[in-house]
């Protein structure tokens, strides 16, 4: 569906605050109920703990890493950790 | 055989931080042998663990591993790539420039000429650029260079990305009316609800605004729920993957 439609069906005719509502719109969505996926792989590197999200990121649904769990190069989930290790990361991030 | 690992994750601020278990020190060919003496005195043989991290503790990642993470996320579809195969692979290293994120080839490959054909004003999409994946508006091409107006707080020198980079360039943006969603009709009547609601919230029609949220979420669920057969029978749990 065009955006105009969409606007036209909410009986507005201002498109720059429509279109701001449709964006917050479009990230409720996902957050809510995950419409657009898409998987990221990233090097995981010695002594490095803190890695960034991609930048296009509305909600994380799943973290795997390679070797997990397994001798045969598959990715499992890894679970989440409620505490931080008590030894620090090295590379002091 | 690759060695078995134990990995784990929290969040800190924007970041992900992924630690990893110490795993023993080798493995025995017998099961129920936890030690390179007993393991040998029954007739086994011990293999030293490449990691050489023995005391289970959690820590940062022991070993490299190319590709070793895996993050799968929910994205807001603010852009429609027209044809997958209008791609670029040729982007090797990014660096900061006066607080913008720059994109090079080392191979000097001209992105302002055809195909790519970039200039100020034109978006391109990233896919494997770990944190740079996602959608930027260009604000200068040429040989070797993308200037974009993404902003970057990092070094000025260049940074080699860890993956081949996919850029494509055939990119249709959500900046005006004639936008078409990349939602279903289903999903689009819902997003209609959504913007109704912010309406009313304008006007401080507060009743209005709590009856389209409502149906926002029922239009929404309703969706979802179209694409499951059956009732539910199985009560679920995270680590249920």
């Amino acid at each position: 569906m065009k955006v105009k439609e969409i606007m036209e069906r909410a009986g507005t005719v201002q498109t720059g605050r429509a279109i701001a509502y449709i964006k917050d719109a479009l990230d409720e969505m996902n957050i809510l109920s995950e419409t657009h996926v898409t998987t990221e792989r990233i090097d995981i590197t010695k002594d490095q703990r803190f890695y960034d999200l991609p930048q296009d990121c509305v909600k994380i649904l799943d973290i795997r890493c390679k070797h997990h769990n397994n001798e045969d190069s598959k990715y499992r989930s890894i679970p989440r950790s409620i505490y931080e290790p008590t030894i620090v990361d090295e590379d002091g991030s | 055989m690759a060695a078995k690992r134990q990995y784990g994750y929290y969040i800190k601020g924007n970041k992900i931080a992924i630690i990893e278990r110490g795993v023993g020190s080798g493995v025995c060919s017998l099961s129920g042998y936890s030690n390179q003496t007993t393991c040998e005195a029954a007739g086994g043989t011990w293999t030293e663990n490449a990691a050489s991290k023995d005391d289970g503790e959690w820590m940062s990642p022991i070993a490299t591993v190319a590709d070793g993470l895996e993050i799968q996320y929910a994205y807001s579809p603010e852009y429609f790539i027209k044809e997958t195969d209008d791609t670029n692979t040729a982007l090797d290293t990014y660096k900061s420039t006066g607080g913008y994120l720059i994109l090079e080839d080392t191979g000097s490959d001209n992105f302002s000429a055809s195909p790519e054909s970039l200039a100020d004003g034109s978006y391109i999409v990233l896919r494997n650029a770990g944190r740079w994946n996602g959608l930027h508006k260009v604000s200068a091409a040429g040989a070797g260079y993308i200037n974009t107006y993404t902003k970057y707080s990092g070094t000025g020198a260049a940074i080699a990305f860890e993956e081949t980079v996919t850029l494509y360039y055939g990119v249709d943006v959500f900046i005006d009316e004639s936008f078409e969603l990349d939602l279903s009709r289903y999903q689009a009547n819902a997003v209609v609800y959504y913007l109704k609601a912010k309406m009313a919230e304008d006007s401080l029609d507060m009743e209005a605004r709590e009856f389209f949220l409502r149906e926002f979420k029922r239009q929404l669920e309703k969706g979802n729920s179209a694409l499951k057969r059956g009732p539910y029978i199985i009560q679920g749990f995270k680590e249920m993957r």
